[in-house]
């Protein structure tokens, strides 16, 4: 070997110590999750009878989220399967709010509940009093039974409804518009011109400022004097943004990039997607700055939480991902996978013991207390 | 988990040449022992991020480069040939990754007009604690990742030009100048 490869053999790179501690146990647990192939023997022959009837069983049993957990435990970088979630029970605490073509489901510890008909999405009032809906030109806004109390209409589709912190206003778009409604259907006025990504309101009490794309271009207003607070630039179209809790942190994911601005729409951090993958969606979680950012492989996904600039990888998975939302209390995050809903314990390590799945009916939406 | 390599199996053996503890650490590993496994991570796994970070210089990236290229090779290991060693085998799938995202990041430099801030200023590269990395990082692509790979990778010049798909000439006159403007920036 030249010298040159032994004093580059004996360097360390920059994050190398770091991704190390990250990466070791991942190899480790992938090699207990993968039995060998002298044990798989072994096991198959000790196991044939009892398995033939089990699958007997698990034929009239399972759901199609079963299927769906079944197709990820084969890939998986985990020591244990995830646990179809008992029907009187929701890890996380709250109310999860689910919507497609069967209606509009209220999930709680007490099971789901369907509380409205077919809808197109919904959203939380901040503490979980109504539930903004919308149904094609229509925004609708009712009870957590389903109760309506208001609505209205558009010409063009309403989408990506989006409740103020302080519960006084809705944000939604509509017609390459965000609009803006009072809570209680009054005052309906079009902010300004936007597309793509879902508005997103930054938190804090104080003050009204709404966050929302137009073009490449990421926006933040005050809805007050609907002054331009800052407008910066994408490479593409976002498909998210999030504020971090403290207001201070905005998430802006592009297809290729993720970039970190400050408050005053500066750039913070960027950071590409590797070759072959594409970025999903990704949100900060409820308190402090760590986030999520979901990433798609063909038809595989990947959820990556990031603790400041610490990636930790947790888990592969067979289907794509189309919502993300954390619990209430922030402990539990919730994947919507296809027909199913998965529930995440960020704060477990890689192995992620303790992931729970259940039928979603209809697409994840939010999860309120 | 941590794997006291005073005790685990076959890997342990100190005094056999390396060759033949990486082969008990390839058994181990296919009979799901993870002790062979901490072993393999342990030998190649620190070179694997390395070279993927000379070649991406993006830390983020870089892990995942070597992340999954070890994965997929344990993934895969039931169809690697034991006979031969598994170093090779696991450079060759994270040299692959890597030169695929440094061709997907410059083809985004080229249509993209913002800057790529993740990648790291020349003033950081140059901050870097070891001057030898810090040289070779501040190299440009053409000449920085034939030398990651021959030199930390041990690629021949000839698995260089075919990684690389270009002239084995090439890639010998790219190292000779890399090699030349390291040896100035050092001295």
């Amino acid at each position: 070997m030249s010298d040159l490869g032994r004093r580059l053999r004996h360097a360390r790179a920059p994050g190398e110590e770091a991704a190390f501690r990250r990466a070791h146990p991942l190899a480790l647990a992938l090699v207990r999750a993968a039995p060998s192939r002298r044990r798989r023997r072994r096991r198959a022959l000790r196991m044939l009878a009892p398995v033939l009837a089990a699958l007997l069983v698990a034929g009239l049993l399972l759901t199609s989220a079963g299927a769906d957990v079944r197709s990820w435990i084969s890939d998986a970088v985990t020591t244990s399967k995830p646990e179809p979630v008992r029907p009187q029970t929701l890890p996380g605490g709250g109310r999860l709010l689910t919507a497609g073509r069967d209606g509009l489901f209220v999930r709680t510890a007490q099971g789901p509940h369907r509380i409205f008909g077919d809808v197109g999405e919904a959203a939380w009032s901040p503490r979980g009093l109504f539930v903004a809906v919308t149904r094609g030109i229509e925004l609708i806004v009712v009870s957590p039974r389903g109760e309506r109390r208001w609505s209205l209409h558009h010409r063009a589709p309403i989408r990506h409804p989006a409740w103020a912190p302080i519960g006084y206003q809705i944000a939604y778009l509509s017609g390459g518009g965000v609009h803006l409604v009072d809570g209680d259907g009054s005052d309906d006025a079009r902010l300004a011109a936007a597309d793509g990504a879902a508005p997103v309101w930054r938190p804090a009490r104080s003050h009204s400022q709404l966050t929302y794309a137009r073009g490449r271009t990421v926006v933040l207003s005050d809805t007050i004097d609907r002054r331009v607070l800052f407008a910066t630039r994408a490479a593409r179209r976002p498909l998210a943004l999030s504020w971090s809790a403290d207001g201070k942190r905005l998430l802006v994911v592009e297809r290729d990039r993720i970039q970190l601005l400050n408050q005053f729409g500066a750039r913070l951090h960027t950071s590409h997607a590797p070759a072959g993958t594409h970025n999903v969606t990704g949100m900060f979680a409820r308190t402090g700055r760590d986030w999520t950012l979901v990433r798609g492989q063909g038809a595989s996904s990947r959820l990556l939480l990031v603790n400041g600039q610490d990636t930790v990888k947790v888990l592969e998975l067979a289907g794509r991902v189309d919502g993300v939302t954390y619990s209430p209390r922030g402990d539990w995050l919730a994947l919507g996978v296809g027909r199913s809903v998965w529930l995440v314990r960020p704060g477990y390590h890689a192995g992620l013991r303790g992931v729970h799945t259940m039928p979603a009916h209809g697409r994840l939406m939010d999860w309120a207390p | 988990m941590v794997v006291d390599a005073d005790t685990a199996p076959v890997v342990l053996l100190r005094n056999a040449p390396r060759s033949w503890r990486e082969r008990g650490a390839v058994r181990a590993a296919l009979r799901g022992d993870a002790a062979g496994v901490d072993w393999l991570f342990r030998e190649h796994w620190p070179a694997a991020y390395r070279a993927a970070w000379l070649i991406v210089r993006d830390e983020a990236a870089a892990e995942d480069i070597a992340q999954e290229g070890f994965l997929a090779a344990l993934g895969a290991l039931e169809r690697f040939d034991r006979a031969r060693p598994f170093g090779p085998w696991l450079r060759t799938i994270v040299a692959r990754r890597a030169i695929d995202a440094a061709r997907a990041r410059a083809v985004r430099r080229e249509v993209g007009a913002e800057p790529l801030n993740a990648l790291p200023a020349r003033e950081e590269l140059a901050g870097l604690p070891d001057d030898v990395l810090a040289a070779v990082a501040l190299l440009p692509d053409e000449q920085r990742i034939p030398i990651a790979l021959r030199h930390l990778l041990g690629f021949t010049p000839g698995e260089i030009a075919e990684l690389l798909d270009l002239p084995r000439g090439t890639v010998n006159s790219r190292l000779r100048r890399g090699l030349d403007a390291l040896s100035e920036a050092l001295t």
